[in-house]
C-alpha cells in the first residue's frame, strides 16, 4: 500500500528536485563553457610557445646563414679564394707551397674572424671543385676532399646558391679532432658560391652543434619526446639524437593541427594523449610540433570542474535547506491546524481562542480562519438541531398531555354511564368506538407524523365523542377535499386548535359550532378552523400575533408550556415540519368567533 | 309524619348530565323536588334567586359564569344554601376554593351513585337540622305589619323599576338592608321571591309590547323590559310562556 506523501515532503521533494535540476544544468553549461575556454587557452599557450620556439630556431639558422653569406660576399674572401684557386693542387715549389699555406691561413683567419669571438658556429668548411677543402674552427686546415663525392653535392648544386640545410648528422672529421666535440651532432648549412661570371667556384658549409641550435627545444623537451621538427621534405630534424619517430604520423598530425589548432591527438605508443601545436617556419620551411600531455589540459579543466562542482554542491545544500525551511514554514501551521482538528470534539467546538498565532502565510491564516468560522457555524447548527429536536419532543408531549387529560376521560366515562342508565346501547357503542379511536391514535406514540387523512379521522372521532357529551348543544362540520388526505403533517397538529375552540366556545351559551374547511390550490394547502365562540380577546390576540411575528423573523423559539399555549405550540410544530413554507393565520371572524388558518406552500 | 319537602336546582351545561342529575337526585331521595335547571352560571344565579332552593348541585365549568364564580355570587345572599359540586376536575385549587366558599360536598365524575346517595343523605340531615335557623336569625319568625308593608314597598319598587338592570344586592342597598334579609323577608310575606316577581312583571310587560306594538323588534322589546341580551330574553320568555317571543307574537296576531 502506498503511503500518501505529506504536504511537507512533497513540497520539499519537488522544490529540491527543481533546484537540483536547475543547478545541474547550469553547472554542466558552465563546465562546458569553462572547459572550452581552458582548452582554447591551453592550445593558445601551446601555439604561442611553438611560435616563439620556432622564431628562436629561425634566428639561429639565420645566424648560420649570416656567417655563410658574410663569408662568401666579403671582398677579402673572394680575393683570397681566387688566390687559393690560382695555386695548383700540389705546388711544385716550396715558395709556392708556403704562399699557398699562408693564403690558406688567411682564409681560415678570415673565417674565424667572421665567426667572431662568440663562435657563431663551431665549424666552417670551404670546398673547391678541385678536391680540396679548407676547414676553419675546430678543424682548421686544408685537406684533400672531393666535394663531388659528397652525398649532398647534387642537391647543393641544384640549389645554385640557395642554402641547403642538412639534417643532424655526425661529422667524422670533427670526431677525430677533440674529445670535447666527440659524439656531437651537427646541422649543416650549405650553399654554392660563384665568381664574377657566376661560375660555381665552391661550396661553403656552416656547421652548428645540434645541442646549441636546439638548446631551447632540449630545455622544453622531456621524455617521452614531445617536440618534433621536420623539414619540408619530411626529414627528421629534431630530435637529433636519432630517436626513431613515425614521420608519416607526425606529418598527419601537423596537417591536422595546422588546420584545427585545438584538439587532443593521441600519439601512438603514448598512453597519455598529447595535445599538439604546430608552426611552420617561413625561413627554413621547417615544421615544429610541440605536444603537451593532455593531462595538463585535463587538470586545468578538472580544476574548473571541481570549483564548479563545489559551487553547485554548496548551492544544492543551501537550496535543500531553503526548501526544507519553506516546507516547514508551510507545514508547521498546517500541522497546528491538524492538531486543532484532532482535538476537536463537541465540548470545545466553540472554543477558538487557544492554539497558535498567525503563521505569516496569508492563505494558511485564511484557511484557519475559515476553519474556525466553520467550527462556530457547526456549533451553532448543532445547537440549533438539538434545540429543534427538544422543541419538537416537547411540542409533541404537550399535544399528547392535553389529550390524555383525565378530565376528558372522566367526562366521557360519565357520559357512557348516563347513556347506560338511559338504555341507549347504540349510542354507547358509537361513543366507545370513537373514544377507542381517539385513545388508539393518541397512544401510538412511535410516529411523529401522520397523513392528513388519519389526522382528520381522529378529529372526527374526537368531535363525535364531544357531540355525544354535549348533545344538541354542539354541532360540527368537516369538509376536507379527499386530495388532501395524503399530505403528511405532524401528529396531533389539529388537536390543540380544536381544544382551543372548545375552551372558548363553551364560555358562551350554546349552540356551539366548530367547522373544519380544507382547501388546496396548486400553490398551497390550508385548513380553516372556525368556531362561533367569543373569538380571541383583543390584547391576547395582539400578544399572540407579536409572538408569531417574532418567531417568523427567526428569533427565540416560543417557550412551550402545557397550559394555555396550545396554539403557539402547534404553530411551532408546523414550523419545525414545514420551515418557511408554513402558512398560519389567527383572526377573529367578523360574525364572531375565532378563525385559524394553517397549512403550507407546496413549493418554496 | 309528613316529611318536609326540600328543593334543589341543578346547574350543568351538558344537557344529558343535567337531566341525569335531576333524575338521580329525585330517585335517590324522594323528599327532593327540582325547582329549576340552569345550563350556565348566569342562568343559575337567576334560578337560585328566584326559587331560593335548599340545595344547589353545580358543575364547575359552565358557559358565561363558571361554577365557582356562581357560588361566590349566591353565597352573598344565601349563606345557608347547601351546595354540592359535580365535576371532572379534581385539582386541589378547585377543591380548596370550594371549601373557602362553603361548599358542602365535592362529587367527582364519573359519578359513584352510592357516594351521591350518602351526600344527599348528609345534606338532608343538615337541612333539617338547620331549618328555620336563618329566619330566626333575621327575626323573621313572626311577621308584623311593618314587615308586610316593607315587602309591599319592595314590590312597588320593582313594578316601577322593572326595566332597569336588576340585581338583588342593588335592590337591597336601595332599601338599606342586607340582600339575604330582604330576600327572606319578601318571600316570607309574599310567598315568592323578588326575582320571581320581577321576571313575571317583565314577561307580562313584554307580552303587551309584543302584541300591542308589532313594529317593535324583539331586541327592542328585550331592552324595553330590562334585558340587554335579547337571546337571554328569548330563552327566558320561552321558559316562562312555552313560546319564543316571535311565535308568541304570531300566535296572538292570528287570534
Amino acid at each position: 500500500m502506498l503511503r500518501r506523501r505529506t504536504v511537507r515532503a512533497s513540497i520539499f521533494l519537488s522544490v529540491s528536485l527543481l533546484l537540483v535540476c536547475v543547478l545541474l544544468a547550469f553547472s554542466l553549461a558552465v563546465y562546458d563553457y569553462a572547459s572550452t575556454i581552458a582548452r582554447e587557452r591551453f592550445s593558445n599557450a601551446l601555439s604561442s610557445l611553438s611560435q616563439s620556439v620556432l622564431a628562436n630556431l629561425d634566428a639561429r639558422v639565420a645566424e648560420m646563414d649570416r656567417v655563410s653569406l658574410t663569408l662568401i660576399y666579403s671582398q677579402l674572401f673572394q680575393s683570397l679564394y681566387a688566390h687559393h684557386l690560382a695555386f695548383p693542387g700540389s705546388p711544385q715549389s716550396d715558395a709556392m707551397r708556403i704562399t699557398k699555406i699562408e693564403n690558406t691561413e688567411s682564409l681560415i683567419e678570415l673565417t674565424e674572424t667572421i665567426l667572431g669571438p662568440n663562435q657563431s658556429a663551431p665549424q666552417v668548411n670551404i670546398f673547391d671543385r678541385r678536391g680540396e677543402m679548407i676547414g676553419a674552427g675546430y678543424f682548421s686546415q686544408l685537406i684533400e676532399r672531393n666535394v663531388t663525392r659528397e652525398s649532398w653535392y647534387s642537391r647543393v648544386t641544384q640549389a645554385d646558391g640557395a642554402r641547403v640545410i642538412l639534417p643532424p648528422h655526425i661529422d667524422p672529421l670533427l670526431e677525430q679532432t677533440s674529445v670535447i666535440v666527440k659524439g656531437k651532432r651537427y646541422v649543416s648549412l650549405l650553399r654554392t658560391f660563384h665568381d664574377a661570371l657566376l661560375n660555381t667556384e665552391g661550396v661553403v658549409e656552416v656547421e652548428q652543434y645540434c645541442d646549441t641550435l636546439f638548446s631551447e627545444l632540449d630545455m622544453l623537451s622531456r621524455s617521452p619526446a614531445s617536440i618534433f621538427v621536420l623539414d619540408h621534405e619530411g626529414q627528421q630534424i629534431y630530435p637529433y639524437d636519432g630517436t626513431p619517430i613515425d614521420i608519416s604520423e607526425l606529418r598527419h598530425i601537423a596537417e591536422k593541427t595546422l588546420s584545427d589548432p585545438a584538439g587532443a591527438i593521441v600519439l601512438p605508443g603514448n598512453k597519455d594523449p598529447l595535445v599538439f601545436a604546430a608552426a611552420v617556419s617561413r625561413d627554413t620551411a621547417w615544421t615544429l610540433l610541440i605536444g603537451e600531455p593532455s593531462a595538463g589540459l585535463a587538470s586545468s579543466v578538472l580544476q574548473y570542474a571541481a570549483r564548479i562542482a563545489l559551487l553547485a554542491l554548496t548551492a544544492i545544500v543551501c537550496s535543500l535547506a531553503a526548501s526544507y525551511f519553506i516546507a516547514r514554514r508551510v507545514t508547521v501551521p498546517l500541522k497546528a491546524l491538524h492538531a486543532e482538528i484532532q482535538t476537536l470534539d463537541l465540548e470545545n467546538l466553540d472554543n477558538t481562542t487557544d492554539g497558535i498565532g498567525a503563521s505569516e502565510l496569508g492563505e494558511i491564516d485564511e484557511l484557519r480562519g475559515a476553519f474556525r468560522d466553520m467550527r462556530l457555524k457547526l456549533n451553532d447548527s448543532i445547537q440549533e438541531v438539538v434545540s429543534l429536536r427538544e422543541h419538537e419532543k416537547a411540542a409533541q408531549l404537550v399535544a399528547l398531555q392535553s389529550q390524555l387529560n383525565p378530565h376528558f376521560l372522566h367526562n366521557m366515562l360519565q357520559t357512557i354511564a348516563i347513556m347506560a342508565e338511559e338504555n341507549s346501547p347504540a349510542e354507547i357503542q358509537e361513543l366507545i368506538l370513537n373514544l377507542a379511536g381517539v385513545l388508539r391514535y393518541v397512544s401510538s406514540t412511535g410516529e411523529t407524523t401522520a397523513t392528513l387523512g388519519t389526522e382528520i379521522g381522529y378529529v372526527n372521532s374526537y368531535l363525535s365523542a364531544m357531540r355525544a357529551r354535549f348533545a344538541c348543544g354542539f354541532e360540527y362540520t368537516i369538509d376536507i377535499p379527499d386530495a388532501m388526505n395524503s399530505i403528511v403533517v405532524p401528529r396531533l397538529i389539529l388537536q390543540p386548535f380544536i381544544e382551543n375552540c372548545f375552551k372558548y366556545v363553551t364560555c358562551t351559551r350554546p349552540p356551539w359550532r366548530i367547522e373544519l374547511r380544507g382547501a388546496s390550490t396548486p400553490e398551497r394547502w390550508t385548513i380553516e378552523i372556525l368556531d362561533n365562540g367569543p373569538g380571541f380577546d383583543g390584547s391576547a390576540l395582539t400578544d399572540m400575533l407579536a409572538k408569531l411575528a417574532a418567531r417568523r423573523d427567526g428569533s427565540e423559539p416560543i417557550p412551550l408550556s402545557i397550559s394555555g399555549m396550545g396554539v403557539l405550540n402547534s404553530y411551532e410544530r408546523l414550523r419545525l415540519a414545514f420551515g418557511k413554507k408554513v402558512v398560519f393565520e389567527i383572526t377573529n371572524r367578523p360574525e364572531g368567533g375565532a378563525r385559524i388558518l394553517l397549512g403550507a406552500m407546496y413549493n418554496g | 309524619m309528613a316529611e318536609r319537602r326540600l328543593t334543589f336546582i341543578v346547574a350543568e351545561d351538558e344537557e344529558r348530565m343535567r337531566d341525569f342529575l335531576v333524575r338521580k337526585t329525585m330517585e335517590i331521595d324522594r323528599n327532593f323536588d327540582c325547582v329549576g335547571m340552569a345550563a350556565d352560571g348566569e342562568d343559575a344565579v337567576e334560578q337560585v334567586e328566584r326559587h331560593l332552593p335548599d340545595l344547589l348541585i353545580t358543575d364547575i365549568k359552565m358557559p358565561v359564569l363558571g361554577g365557582l364564580d356562581l357560588i361566590a355570587q349566591i353565597r352573598r345572599t344565601n349563606p345557608d344554601m347547601r351546595i354540592v359540586i359535580v365535576s371532572g376536575y379534581s385539582e386541589f385549587e378547585f377543591a380548596q376554593r370550594a371549601m373557602e366558599l362553603g361548599v358542602d360536598d365535592y362529587l367527582l365524575k364519573p359519578i359513584d351513585v352510592e357516594k351521591f346517595r350518602q351526600i344527599l343523605l348528609r345534606t338532608r340531615i343538615r337541612l333539617e337540622a338547620s331549618a328555620g335557623m336563618v329566619e330566626a336569625e333575621f327575626g323573621l319568625d313572626s311577621i308584623d305589619a311593618a314587615k308586610t308593608e316593607f315587602a309591599k314597598t319592595v314590590l312597588l319598587y320593582l313594578q316601577e323599576n322593572y326595566q332597569q338592570p336588576f340585581s338583588l344586592e342593588h335592590l337591597a342597598s336601595a332599601f338599606g338592608c342586607k340582600a339575604a334579609y330582604l330576600l327572606r323577608l319578601y318571600r316570607k310575606v309574599m310567598g315568592s321571591t323578588p326575582t320571581q316577581d320581577l321576571i313575571h312583571l317583565r314577561i307580562e310587560r313584554a307580552k303587551r309590547l309584543l302584541t300591542g306594538h308589532p313594529a317593535l323588534e324583539i331586541k327592542q322589546v328585550s331592552a324595553a323590559v330590562g334585558y340587554d341580551d335579547p337571546l337571554y330574553f328569548s330563552r327566558l320568555f320561552k321558559r316562562e310562556t312555552g313560546l319564543t317571543p316571535s311565535t308568541f307574537r304570531d300566535s296572538m296576531s292570528r287570534q
